[in-house]
C-alpha cells in the first residue's frame, strides 16, 4: 500500500476539469446553478460547444431549452453526463429515435434543424427533469463529436468518385438507399463489386441496429485482390463507392482521401 | 515472447502508431492491447466490429474473384483522423491484430510486422497448450 504521505491530497489540481465542475455542481443549490451566466451564441458551432460542455458537466437530470429571439427552438434533457433527449417544439415525433440511426446522429440532425433559422441563440437551464427513464438511447460527448465529424465530412465518397472514375479499372457507385447503382470500366469485376455492395449494406445495417456505433462515418477501406490489384470501398451515410484499382492507383487514393 | 511484449514492440517500432490490439473474431473480443493512452471497452468493441466487417468484405472479394481467402489477410481502413491496419492469421482466420495509426501512415511495413507478430503469438499459444 502507498505510504500516506505520498497520496495526492484532495486539494491537488484536478486534471479532468469537466468532471471536477460536474462534481462541484452536485454541491451547488439549484438556484445558484440556474443563475449561472448564459452567453449568446452566434452559430451552430458555438451552440454545439455549449451543449457539449453542459453534457460533460451535468450529472443530475436537467432540462435545457435552446432558444432564439422567438423563444425555445429545442428542448434538451441531460443526465449522467449523457444527452438523453432532444425534442423540437410542435413536433412530438422528434423525440422518437429511428432504428436506422444512432442517438448522437439523430440529436445532431435535430439541433441543426433547430438552428437553421440563424442566431443569436442561448442555452437556458430550466431545472430538474423528472421524466428521464433509464431505458432508451442516449449519447456521450464523444458520440456527439463523432456525429458532428461525420456530418462535416459527408460527400467524401462522391468527391473521391469524381477523381478516380476516369482511371479506375472497374467501379460501382450507389447514391441514396434506393438508387440504382451506376457502374463503369471493365465488366469483369461487376459481379464481385455487386456482391461486395450487398455485403457492405447488410453489414452496415447490422452494425447500426445492434451496436449503433459504426453508423456511416466516412471511411475508405482497401482490400486485397490478388497481388497487383486492390478494391476500395468508400462510404458515408449517403453513398457507397466500390472500385478496382491498381496498387499504384491506391497509393494516390490514400493521399487524396486525407485532403478531401 | 509474451503477447503483450509482441504488441508493445510492434507499437514502439512504428512511430505514429498509437494502439495495437490483438483480438479474436470468433468471440469479438480484444484479448490484449498496447496503447499510448487508456482506452474504453467501447473502443475495443468498435475495433472488433470493424475487423469483422473488414474481413467479411475480404472474403467476399476473394471468393467472388476466385482467389483463396487465406491470401486475403490484410486490409486498411482510412478515416479522417486515423489509418487502421487489420491483419488476420492465415492459419485460423480468427486471430487478428489492428494497428491504429495517424492519417497517411504507410501500411506496408506495419502489415508485414503485424503478420510476424501474429505468427509469434500463434507459436506462443501452441507452446502453452
Amino acid at each position: 500500500m502507498q505510504p500516506l504521505k505520498h497520496r495526492p491530497t484532495y486539494d491537488a489540481p484536478c486534471v479532468n476539469d469537466p468532471l471536477r465542475r460536474a462534481v462541484e455542481r452536485l454541491n451547488a443549490d439549484l438556484v445558484t446553478y440556474l443563475g449561472e451566466g448564459q452567453t449568446l451564441m452566434g452559430d451552430m458551432a458555438q451552440v454545439m460547444q455549449a451543449i457539449l460542455r453542459e453534457i460533460d458537466e451535468t450529472i443530475l437530470p436537467r432540462r435545457f431549452d435552446l432558444a432564439d429571439d422567438s423563444g425555445p427552438i429545442a428542448h434538451l434533457s441531460i443526465a449522467s453526463r449523457r444527452l438523453v433527449r432532444v425534442g423540437l417544439p410542435g413536433d412530438d415525433n422528434s423525440c422518437e429515435i429511428p432504428e436506422t440511426t444512432t442517438a448522437a446522429a439523430y440529436f445532431t440532425i435535430l439541433l441543426e434543424r433547430a438552428c437553421k433559422a440563424g442566431g443569436p441563440f442561448r442555452l437556458e437551464r430550466i431545472g430538474r427533469d423528472d421524466t428521464i427513464s433509464d431505458s432508451g438511447q442516449s449519447c456521450s460527448v464523444q458520440d456527439m463529436r463523432d456525429a458532428l465529424a461525420t456530418m462535416s465530412m459527408a460527400g467524401k465518397p462522391h468527391a473521391l468518385f469524381k477523381q478516380i472514375e476516369p482511371t479506375a479499372i472497374s467501379w460501382v457507385f450507389i447514391e441514396g438507399n434506393d438508387a440504382e447503382p451506376r457502374q463503369g470500366g471493365t465488366a469483369d469485376h461487376f459481379d464481385m463489386l455487386a456482391n461486395l455492395a450487398s455485403n457492405e449494406r447488410r453489414q452496415a445495417g447490422v452494425h447500426t441496429r445492434l451496436a449503433g456505433k459504426l453508423a456511416a462515418k466516412p471511411t475508405c477501406t482497401i482490400l486485397p485482390l490478388g497481388d497487383a490489384l486492390r478494391v476500395i470501398v468508400a462510404s458515408d451515410q449517403e453513398a457507397l463507392l466500390l472500385a478496382v484499382l491498381t496498387v499504384e492507383q491506391v497509393a494516390q487514393v490514400v493521399e487524396t482521401w486525407s485532403t478531401l | 515472447m509474451s503477447i503483450a511484449a509482441s504488441l508493445d514492440d510492434l507499437r514502439r517500432d512504428n512511430p505514429g502508431c498509437s494502439l495495437v490490439a490483438f483480438g479474436d473474431l470468433g468471440t469479438r473480443l480484444v484479448l490484449r492491447a498496447s496503447s499510448d493512452a487508456p482506452c474504453a471497452q467501447e473502443h475495443y468493441d468498435r475495433i472488433c466490429a470493424q475487423a469483422a466487417q473488414v474481413f467479411s468484405s475480404c472474403d467476399v472479394v476473394a471468393e467472388a474473384s476466385g482467389h483463396s481467402c487465406k491470401d486475403a489477410t490484410a486490409a486498411t481502413m482510412l478515416t479522417q483522423t486515423e489509418t487502421r491496419i487489420f491483419v488476420r492469421s492465415p492459419a485460423d482466420k480468427v486471430d487478428f491484430i489492428c494497428c491504429v495509426c495517424e492519417p497517411g501512415h504507410s501500411s506496408d511495413a506495419i502489415t508485414s510486422m503485424a503478420a510476424t507478430a501474429l505468427r509469434e503469438i500463434s507459436q506462443e499459444q501452441k507452446c502453452n497448450l
